[in-house]
């Protein structure tokens, strides 16, 4: 039987985002098996491409990019070189085949050195670069990590071309087949028609449309993630389609959560006791209580770190099962996030594990899940503090995505990719300033 | 030996006056609260009970105090303060509500997560009577 799902069809090799629609695919191919990349890297350097780019040449339309570096589906596209963008290289980094750090490693690429954008992944943490030699040849064609770059005012992604086409991780590279597995989910989600009727069942509850809300532990707790959405003082570096989502949503994520306490379990969102009793009502869960109180349309729900110490995978996917539940008879879409874990950590199987839990219930209930833990494995420490359980926060108290934060900071990443998601959003279901 | 016995006939005197009036002598301390005292006050040392469980999580304790109808809440309310450090009650005075059906408490629980301290208010609670003991049974509304 074909179920329909959605995909969301956005910024497609254009400069203009694409209007958001859903898409027909067959989910009997689920996406835990199928991520086989067809792309080919190119082993050597010896390529030379049609066109060189530079910062101020005009691209030539008809170069055929690095066809070797280029997976199958791409064949069919129009070629890059729409306005290469040149950029001084901040970090040493591996160059990939693909815009994930599972992906095979083509070559790499020193801190001072040149690279050119020819393409971002359609959130924009990686981009397809060009590097050159000394004629201005080019000779490397790959992906590294965007924060990676120094980008300047200039960079807006708006203007970049996007490639949604490849996926975010190659699982064959690795040997671990949980890791595989859970590499295998992309890191933004692709959004499913179901949404559009839960959303319209929070609209005859009365949700606010333009109020989020976030659920979870100390991670979520942070008063980095998501609140400073608000901020009249945030950067967004090239980032500058995000910014209706801070117009739309910002004002919402400033407010405090009470279902987002530090210390709080998948049990203990349904505890009482672990409500706010200057706001919630007697015998009111957190969770309900924030639900009524907010009326969000979204809930960001992030759970793991502390569940994971306390419980087992099958307890935690009851309890969260239990919150998808709730969250969906409200008429509230539930966003789901894996949670970063560090391969040394003792936990890092069950981490694993319980992170397969909540990939097995979003594709179950057809709810977005965020896959943090896939992109946060680019990042240093993956994106952990010292502690190994809370993300890395970026250093300032506004969004600061012209230092490339995104690619250091686990809470940059996680507000980037939530962000993201609501974008997706909030074109989807059309949700305005009106 | 003659001084001795009015002594002794005196004090049983007044101590069977002190019965009569059913009101204990001038000076003689209250009796201590236990579970054979009156029915209300056991209720109170119930919910009391049941939250030094819970913070400790102490199963067995949690197990023997929580009603019947809670019983699917056990592993929640076993591990409600296992992610949080050195918790302990400030302050906790419970009394039974007019009725008996509740038990309201005053004071907090305090617990450590990090660095920072994470503050729980006590509440009403319902207690239920379950085989002749008192029972705890959630937040009461």
């Amino acid at each position: 039987m074909t179920v329909t799902a959605a995909v969301l069809l956005m910024h497609a090799a254009g400069t203009a985002p694409v209007r958001a629609q859903f898409e027909t695919v067959t989910p009997s191919a689920p996406m835990i098996s199928t991520p086989t990349p067809t792309a080919t890297p190119s082993p050597t350097v010896t390529q030379t491409p049609s066109a060189t780019p530079s910062a101020t040449a005009t691209p030539s339309p008809t170069a055929t990019p690095s066809a070797t570096l280029t997976p199958t589906p791409r064949a069919t596209r129009t070629p890059v070189y729409a306005a290469p963008y040149m950029a001084e290289v901040i970090r040493n980094s591996a160059i990939f085949a693909g815009p994930g750090s599972s992906h095979r490693e083509i070559n790499v690429v020193y801190e001072g050195g040149t690279a050119y954008i020819v393409e971002r992944n359609t959130t924009g943490d990686w981009v397809r670069v060009h590097l050159l030699d000394v004629r201005g040849t080019m000779v490397v064609d790959g992906w590294m990590p965007a924060g990676f770059l120094r980008r300047d005012a200039n960079l807006n992604y708006s203007g970049v071309p996007v490639n949604g086409m490849l996926p975010d991780a190659d699982p064959s590279t690795v040997d671990s087949r949980t890791v595989a597995q859970l590499l295998a989910y992309p890191v933004i989600p692709t959004l499913r028609p179901k949404l559009a009727d839960v959303f319209a069942l929070g609209q005859q509850n009365g949700i606010n449309a333009r109020a989020i809300t976030k659920v979870g532990d100390s991670v979520s707790a942070n008063p980095l993630y998501l609140v400073p959405m608000d901020r009249a003082d945030n950067r967004l570096g090239p980032y500058q389609y995000l910014r209706p989502v801070l117009q739309l949503f910002g004002e919402s994520a400033a407010e405090p959560s009470v279902a987002s306490r530090v210390g709080m379990t998948t049990y203990t969102i349904f505890d009482p006791m672990w409500a706010n009793k200057e706001v919630c009502e007697a015998n009111e869960t957190p969770l309900a209580c924030e639900y009524r109180i907010k009326r969000p349309f979204a809930a960001f729900i992030l759970f793991g770190a502390n569940d994971v110490r306390h419980m087992t995978d099958q307890q935690f996917s009851v309890q969260m099962r239990k919150i998808i539940d709730e969250s969906l008879a409200r008429g509230i879409i539930p966003v789901l996030t894996t949670f970063s874990a560090d391969p040394n950590g003792e936990l890092w199987f069950q981490s694993l594990n319980f992170n397969l839990q909540l990939a097995a219930l979003a594709t179950e209930y057809e709810v977005p899940m965020i896959n943090l833990w896939s992109a946060a494995r680019a990042l240093p420490d993956y994106g952990l503090e010292v502690d190994r359980v809370h993300l890395r926060n970026w250093g300032f108290d506004a969004l600061r995505y012209d230092t490339g934060s995104e690619s250091f900071s686990g809470t940059a990443l996680h507000n980037l990719l939530s962000m993201k998601v609501l974008d997706d959003l909030r074109l989807v279901l059309d949700i305005g300033l009106d | 030996m003659k001084f001795a016995l009015i002594l002794l006939i005196a004090l049983l005197s007044a101590a069977l006056t002190g019965c009569d009036s059913g009101m204990p002598a001038a000076g003689t301390p209250a009796a201590s609260p236990t579970a054979e005292s009156a029915p209300d006050d056991a209720a109170a040392r119930a919910v009391e009970s049941y939250l030094t469980a819970k913070i400790a999580g102490d199963e067995t304790t949690i197990r023997a105090l929580l009603c019947s109808d809670m019983e699917a809440d056990l592993p929640r309310e076993v591990t409600a303060f296992s992610t949080v450090s050195d918790a302990r009650i400030d302050d906790m005075v419970c009394t039974v509500n007019a009725g008996g059906a509740t038990v309201t408490c005053t004071g907090a629980i305090v617990a450590t997560y990090g660095l920072q301290d994470e503050t729980f208010p006590l509440s009403m609670y319902r207690v239920v009577q379950e085989d002749g003991e008192w029972k705890w049974c959630g937040e009461g509304e």
